[in-house]
């Protein structure tokens, strides 16, 4: 009798275990949004980084026996979508967790929803200082260092390096960008007063040019670059259309090589000269960082998982970042993991990761979820950004 | 004065029919990796256009009659890589666009081939795979045997059709971005085999453009560009030592099929070992493609010397004489460009002899 009722109590267990939605026997699914197609596919490979990362897990053997499924959701970096698309990877593809989502605006549009579900919405790719709130959303945790912290660092440097500058922002208008700006202000501190001059862009604004020619005209000598990829591109170009040369500053969403490539380009390779900006991954192209462990594993990875794919893109490594983070958190919840214990094992993270710099870790705790406290300053010079000094606290 | 006046109104005159009638041009250049005769591992066609130029709807490249193709690469294989700018209307930026080049299966591009080849299997089909941060555009490649009066052009053909970049966005058939390529390099390995006979090989193209801003075809807009490949194209090294300065000289001469390349730079590189050539000098060629170069040299220390040459792509003035007739290339002739390659010569060793002592005078 007493048999049976050991007997029953294991299945109870087992079968509530099973049970967890997206986790069998032999898998794990996994589910995320992101721009796969239109004006913002330039992060695309933040998700196909990141399916290459669990596919190469897979390969040697998955996360105890299981492997990794990922469903992407094109949202077309579309709020509405974002909330449509990540509501049927809940109801109906039935995920495990969502991962890697990427965009701000997206990530709060589902936040709600998926903290009321319990779905674990982990390492959003954002920096959204509310997307870390675990007080009032403890299911969410963004994996981006914070915008304001990110700020603050350009503020610091700026009022050290040439406190008389006379600073101009471009700065996209929504959380985004405005966290960044008030990090800037913080790190100016009593400098703040030196911004002459801030122009806005709308999310999917096709052109800055004008918001450029406005800075130029305020008589900034600093120019400080808040912009996604595209408008960081295009913010560039016209700055050297208009001849204008200030002192640049760039949000590190938009250093990869892709975008230097293309600056370079269009400005007869002066457009990112000096320019300074904040850096926490290892850049592939760079031929200093070329024998570390992490490029190594990353070039291997791409060779073999995503081979017509551009290794020069940073968002892959970005993205094979993410999901050594997530491969780690799935470890260290255990054999049979939950939903709840997944997110025990994210809120407390120390991890080394081979896909960043040198000295950086993600580290995690119940009271502070930005898992990024630490990045380098890096400087555009003599075609690649290079690190400078020690890493510094973000914040 | 009134002979200032009316020739500066000549010259104003000129100068507003230069800008009305601006011409469209282009040009192509061939090269292999090694150029040699009856072999090469690689080639490489560069296809550059200026902005200013109307968009391109189609290409045609004519093989010479010398060469010889292998074409039967399974579909998927990849057979090369391709590197390429293109203006984005849209975007108001360069693109920097780069990718494989890929067999694919002709019986998969029936309708594609019929329009832009006017065959509708081709003998192969490859796709340029073109990719700028994260989005790639497939371009494919159709090759084909000469028929006809186009054999008077080459052994096969290579056939490209373009969008149109500069209709309304929304317009069906626009290009991506409303992306007009600017410049394109794409290299093939293991496809040509070069001729067995020295000489110039010339690679007849063909560009028709589209009316400007309107998507139509201008065949009348058809004009030549001309690709002239020097085969074999070599660098020669020749070694001599005077004993009583203690000096040595190489010297030879850069080739290009039956001519000379003169104002190139020769790298001669020298070192105590055939694999370890350390030490470099330079040496430029004459009108008649002549290098020497010389130095001192510790007498009986064996010696070794290599050189070598990179002659950039260059237009030949002359190269467009005889042009196809109006029939084929309205627009006429453009361009002739001869080939930018890289060559090497042999190691040559030089042991200096023991110098002659000295006679004592008693």
């Amino acid at each position: 009798m007493k048999f049976l009722v050991v007997a029953a109590l294991a299945l109870t267990f087992a079968s509530s275990a099973l049970a967890t939605p997206g986790l069998t026997k032999t898998q794990i699914v996994l589910g995320a949004t992101g721009p796969m197609t239109g004006s913002e596919s330039a992060y695309e490979p933040v998700l196909t980084g990141a399916k290459a990362y669990f596919d190469y897990v897979n390969a040697h053997g998955g996360v105890y026996g299981r492997k990794i499924v990922y469903k992407i959701e094109d949202d077309q970096y579309d709020p509405s979508q974002t909330a449509q698309k990540t509501e049927k990877l809940v109801e109906s593809d039935g995920v495990f967790a969502i991962f890697n989502s990427i965009g701000t605006e997206h990530a709060l549009a589902v936040r709600e929803y998926l903290n009321q579900k319990k779905v674990p919405q982990l390492f959003v790719g954002s920096g959204a200082t509310n997307l870390a709130f675990p007080a009032k959303f403890p299911w969410t945790i963004p994996l981006l260092p914070s915008n304001t912290g990110e700020g603050a660092i350009y503020g610091r440097q700026i009022a050290a390096k040439t406190p008389k500058a006379k600073i101009g922002v471009l700065y996209e208008n929504d959380v985004y960008g405005q966290e960044l700006l008030a990090g800037l202000k913080k790190g100016l501190g009593k400098r703040a007063g030196q911004i002459v001059s801030t122009q806005s862009y709308a999310l999917l604004a096709t052109d800055v040019t004008q918001q450029v020619a406005t800075l130029k005209a305020s008589g900034a000598d600093t120019f400080v670059v808040f912009a996604l990829p595209k408008q960081a591109i295009q913010a560039l170009v016209a700055a050297y259309k208009l001849g204008w040369k200030p002192t640049k500053y760039m949000t590190s969403v938009s250093i990869d090589p892709a975008v230097v490539q293309i600056v370079n380009l269009n400005t007869s390779n002066q457009g990112l000269i000096g320019a300074q900006s904040m850096a926490f991954l290892h850049d592939p192209t760079n031929p200093t960082q070329k024998n570390s462990t992490g490029v190594k594993l990353y070039l291997s990875i791409m060779k073999k998982y995503l081979p017509g794919e551009d290794p020069k893109a940073v968002a892959h490594i970005y993205g094979m970042m993410a999901a050594y983070a997530m491969v780690d958190t799935l470890k260290r919840a255990g054999k049979n993991p939950t939903r709840a214990g997944v997110l025990k094992a994210a809120a407390s993270l120390n991890e080394s990761n081979p896909f960043l710099l040198p000295g950086l870790k993600l580290i995690t705790s119940g009271k502070d979820y930005f898992p990024q406290n630490h990045a380098y300053l890096v400087k555009f010079q003599n075609g690649f950004w290079n690190v400078l000094g020690k890493p510094l606290t973000v914040g | 004065m009134k002979k200032l006046l009316a020739a500066g109104a000549a010259f104003c005159a000129l100068v507003f029919a230069q800008g009305a009638f601006a011409a469209n041009t282009a040009t192509i250049a061939v090269s292999h990796s090694p150029m040699v005769l009856a072999g090469s591992s690689s080639t490489t066609i560069h296809v550059a256009i200026p902005q200013s130029t109307d968009p391109m709807a189609a290409i045609n490249i004519f093989v010479p009659s010398g060469y010889t193709m292998n074409t039967t690469q399974a579909a998927g294989t990849k057979i090369g890589a391709v590197d390429a700018t293109a203006f984005s209307r849209d975007a108001g930026l360069t693109l920097p666009l780069s990718g494989d080049v890929t067999a694919d299966n002709p019986a998969n591009h029936t309708s594609d081939s019929t329009q832009c080849a006017g065959v509708a299997t081709s003998q192969a089909v490859w796709i340029m795979n073109l990719s700028v941060a994260g989005q790639t555009i497939a371009l494919p490649l159709y090759v084909n045997p000469t028929v006809g009066a186009q054999t008077a052009l080459g052994k096969f053909r290579l056939s490209i059709c373009l969008p149109p970049p500069d209709v309304p966005v929304g317009t069906p058939g626009r290009s991506a971005q409303g992306a007009q390529v600017l410049d394109a390099r794409f290299t093939v390995n293991g496809i040509f085999t070069t001729p067995v006979a020295p000489g110039n090989q010339v690679w007849e193209s063909l560009f028709t453009p589209y009316t400007p801003n309107t998507g139509k075809v201008n065949p009348a807009g058809t004009f030549e560009a001309r690709a002239i490949v020097g085969l074999p194209s070599l660098v020669t090294i020749a070694k001599s030592y005077n004993t009583k300065s203690n000096t040595w000289k190489v010297s030879g001469r850069v080739r290009e099929g039956n001519g000379v390349v003169g104002g190139a730079t020769v790298h001669i590189v020298r070192g105590n070992s055939a694999t370890r050539l350390t030490k470099s000098s330079t040496a430029t060629s004459s009108d008649v493609g002549t290098y020497v170069s010389s130095g001192k040299l510790v007498p009986r220390a064996a010696t070794y010397f290599r050189a070598s040459v990179t002659v950039t792509e260059r237009a030949n003035a002359a190269g467009c004489a005889s042009p196809l007739p109006a029939t084929v290339a309205p627009a006429g002739c453009v361009s002739a460009t001869m080939a930018g390659w890289s060559a090497q010569s042999a190691v040559v060793k030089l042991v200096p002899p023991k110098a002659k002592p000295k006679k004592k005078h008693k």
